[in-house]
């Protein structure tokens, strides 16, 4: 909820959303490192949530927002992106609001996450190990599973806010001494104080959606036509190209027309056409204008699909001829048999949208070698294939044109400046088994330019092309991302010094290192089986949080079994544990599964998941000889923390490598097992 | 019955201030029945834990009784308030 609410405040947040999910285990780990020692600080939790609300939307909705919208990363690249434009000194102090924003954001969600972890700690001290630790994983199902539901009913935070606010009350409420007291009085008041806040600021003229993606913000254009944000930044424009508008050909609107009409004018039939990001239609309505016969139009938001049906004034997906899929632009044709005259790629880039669970962005897979091939396969021969893309920087339209004249068969791409919008909004096509013509005539009429030559002869320095292993497209190269190496000193400073603070007299339990090199494991195998099965089933919100779930379930079945199974060699389940690992690193090396047929996709499900249920087998093996439970799982969460930072590695080495560092980091959990093993209960 | 002479006119003259100022409006109005619905649980768990003793039953006792008096304590009821507060509280730390 808070990785949700605050990446739909600041981009920062969006680009860095590990942050707050560090922060989250980093607060649970000192909260459960603090269940023996009073006194219980649950009372605090929901003025400091209020207060975090509070601070947050102030700074968003004050005057000096802006300055908080920088973001400080250079190595990728952003539409916030202003560091190629400033010298050096600038750059640097542009950052600075953004470092802080991030320390105080990162302190504050420790501090809120810390008390409840304290008293569920508290309260798990009094439980048998083994069942009280199958009950955290079944409440963690059930809150994701929350999460989850109030996203596919679009609740916005003003509901999560409720529904937590709630929870926390009650427990404070019946946990203390009656009658009520100053804290619940507290408790109370802050309890409305964050629903109050959070519905802040109140625009009547936008209408705020909180899609299961991202907070879309509808508003009229002066033309009276729609106008969408995303998280407060430019997204989508709903345009009347209809033969009715007499204004289509003037002005600035005959440069959109070019752009949005010339893939169709290029395409050698339009017969079946596919647009995949389609968004609120305007694609879709210049292949109807043009006379395309039958359109598959695939958009990943389902509200943005309501909201093209609803307001575009063509009213395109309501036209017989069109089939509108609600899916992700990469799981369609990978599960798609049919076969299209031209393929459409509208300009689908999420400069800030991040898939749920990783660090890559939600378009990273489609904008990767075998993504537009596998398009490409699904092209009639003499097809065309049109990639559009509003381009920060020309380095990324020389990726898009040097993966597009790779493909087999392809003849030589093609890329026209068209300009929508921004400057540098490029259109790059490509046809099976011959040349792309292009249609002189029209781009004359409509201020488009032919900048093959420009693309064709290269870019003179090093640029690495994305591939399903390295899927960071916005980045140049691969690189060990010094701005991210920044902000992760800066959370380990934190993480010591709140620990620091916090646990002034904590001693380190050598019998519970183990604990901390399975949390780290884990948390790197669980990225690469959520961005592997995100690539199989779909990036979409659901297949992500069908995976989330399937992954606390593997542990959950890990722990029943040893439960009720007697099962109790450690040794024996760390062997399968690496054995597993291994072979999803060969397997991964080796290219991975491609196929789509159901047998190879439950094998793939197999191999990511396997290692997830060894390491719950042995998590629950090592967690019978230990009476403390909290703390086991306090040395678990800032393991996962550890694990989190160096989920970064990919970034350089790509997402095969993070089953190597998860393979030595279980290494390091059995030798520490062996070495310092817990006393038998 | 001097008291509701006086909040009533003082509640509707807070109403119409609200309603005259469209900010204003769509924060209180809109959310009233989030706000209503909070306040009233709150108001409700507080009210049952006093009336049933909950708080000697459930929660507190896991909170604030030694180990050994809970253990004698009957083992159903004390299983099903332990695991469930576990089960609801982990589920609130992955929710939020």
């Amino acid at each position: 909820m808070l990785i949700r609410w605050q990446g739909s405040l600041f981009p920062v947040f969006a680009l860095y959303k590990n942050f707050t999910l560090l922060a989250c285990f980093c607060g649970l780990g000192i909260g459960y490192a603090l269940a023996h020692r009073r006194p219980l600080l649950l009372p605090m939790t929901l003025p400091l949530l209020a207060l975090t609300i509070f601070l947050l939307i102030s700074l968003r909705y004050a005057s000096l927002g802006d300055v908080f919208f920088f973001v400080p990363v250079k190595e990728e690249t952003s539409v916030f992106d202003l560091h190629n434009m400033l010298p050096e000194w600038a750059s640097a102090a542009l950052n600075i609001p953004a470092y802080l924003l991030l320390i105080v954001t990162f302190i504050l969600n420790v501090l809120i996450m810390a008390p409840v972890a304290q008293f569920c700690g508290h309260v798990m001290l009094r439980a048998n190990t083994l069942a009280g630790y199958g009950c955290n994983l079944l409440g963690s199902i059930a809150g994701v599973g929350l999460l989850f539901l109030l996203s596919w009913l679009w609740t916005g935070p003003v509901i999560w806010f409720a529904v937590a606010a709630a929870l926390l009350l009650a427990y404070q409420l019946v946990s203390y001494e009656l009658p009520l007291e100053r804290n619940h009085y507290i408790g109370l008041g802050a309890a409305m104080a964050c629903i109050i806040i959070t519905a802040y600021p109140v625009e009547p003229m936008v209408q705020n959606i909180y899609s299961p993606y991202q907070l879309i913000q509808k508003s009229t254009k002066p033309d009276g036509l729609m106008n969408i944000l995303s998280a407060g930044a430019y997204f989508q424009k709903v345009h009347d190209f209809s033969l009715q508008n007499l204004s289509r050909e003037s002005g600035q609107q005959r440069k959109i027309l070019g752009y949005y009409e010339l893939p169709f004018h290029t395409a050698p039939s339009l017969d079946s056409v596919v647009v995949v990001g389609a968004g609120t239609g305007n694609d879709v309505a210049a292949a109807l204008r043009l006379g395309a016969k039958a359109v598959d139009a695939v958009e990943i938001d389902p509200a943005i699909i309501a909201l093209g049906k609803a307001n575009h004034p063509e009213h395109p997906y309501d036209d017989a001829r069109v089939n509108v899929v609600n899916d992700d632009a990469r799981t369609f044709f990978r599960n798609s048999d049919r076969t299209y005259d031209t393929i459409i790629y509208g300009v689908l880039d999420s400069h800030i949208l991040l898939s749920h669970g990783s660090n890559v962005r939600l378009d990273s897979f489609v904008y990767t070698k075998e993504g537009l091939a596998e398009a490409y396969s699904h092209l009639r021969p003499g097809g065309q294939m049109s990639v559009s893309f509003a381009l920060p920087n020309l380095r990324m339209g020389f990726k898009i044109y040097s993966i597009l004249s790779e493909l087999r068969g392809g003849g030589a791409p093609v890329a026209v400046l068209t300009g929508y919008d921004t400057d540098k909004t490029y259109t790059f096509m490509v046809r099976k088994d011959g040349a792309v013509v292009l249609p002189i005539a029209f781009m004359a009429a409509h201020d488009l330019v032919d900048r093959t030559s420009d693309f064709a002869k290269g870019w003179p320095e090093k640029l690495d092309v994305p591939t399903d292993d390295w899927p960071f497209f916005y980045m140049d190269a691969r690189m060990y991302p010094t701005s991210y190496v920044i902000s992760l000193l800066l959370v380990l400073a934190l993480a010591a010094l709140l620990v620091r603070k916090l646990l002034p007299d904590q001693r380190w339990n050598r019998s519970l290192m183990p604990f901390f090199f399975l949390g780290a494991g884990f948390m790197l195998v669980e990225t690469k089986a959520i961005t592997e099965l995100g690539l199989l089933f779909g990036n979409t919100w659901h297949a992500i949080g069908i995976a989330i779930i399937g992954i606390l379930v593997m542990a959950f079945l890990g722990n029943l079994l040893v439960a009720y199974s007697g099962f109790r060699s450690a040794t024996v389940s760390y062997v399968l544990l690496l054995a597993t690992i291994a072979v999803g690193y060969a397997v991964a090396v080796a290219g991975g599964v491609t196929q789509a047929d159901l047998s190879a996709k439950l094998s793939l499900v197999a191999l990511l998941t396997g290692p997830l249920l060894f390491s719950g087998i042995v998590f629950s093996t090592l967690l019978k000889d230990v009476e403390d439970l909290p703390s086991a799982l306090a040395y678990n969460l800032l393991g996962a923390m550890l694990g989190g930072l160096l989920e970064y590695n990919s970034m350089e080495f790509g997402f095969a490598f993070l089953y190597l560092i998860a393979f030595a980091l279980y290494g390091l959990a059995l030798a520490t097992t062996w070495l310092w093993p817990a006393r038998a209960r | 019955m001097a008291s509701l002479c006086l909040i009533v006119p003082l509640l509707i003259f807070a109403a119409r201030i609200i309603k005259s100022s469209p900010v204003l409006d769509a924060l209180f109005f809109q959310r009233l029945p989030i706000l209503a619905i909070l306040f009233f649980s709150a108001v409700g768990v507080a009210g049952y834990g006093r009336l049933k003793g909950l708080r000697e039953r459930w929660l507190h006792d896991l909170v604030e009784t030694s180990s050994e008096q809970l253990a004698a304590r009957d083992e159903k009821e004390r299983s099903t308030a332990l695991y469930s507060t576990i089960t609801v509280l982990s589920g609130l730390t992955l929710f939020l």
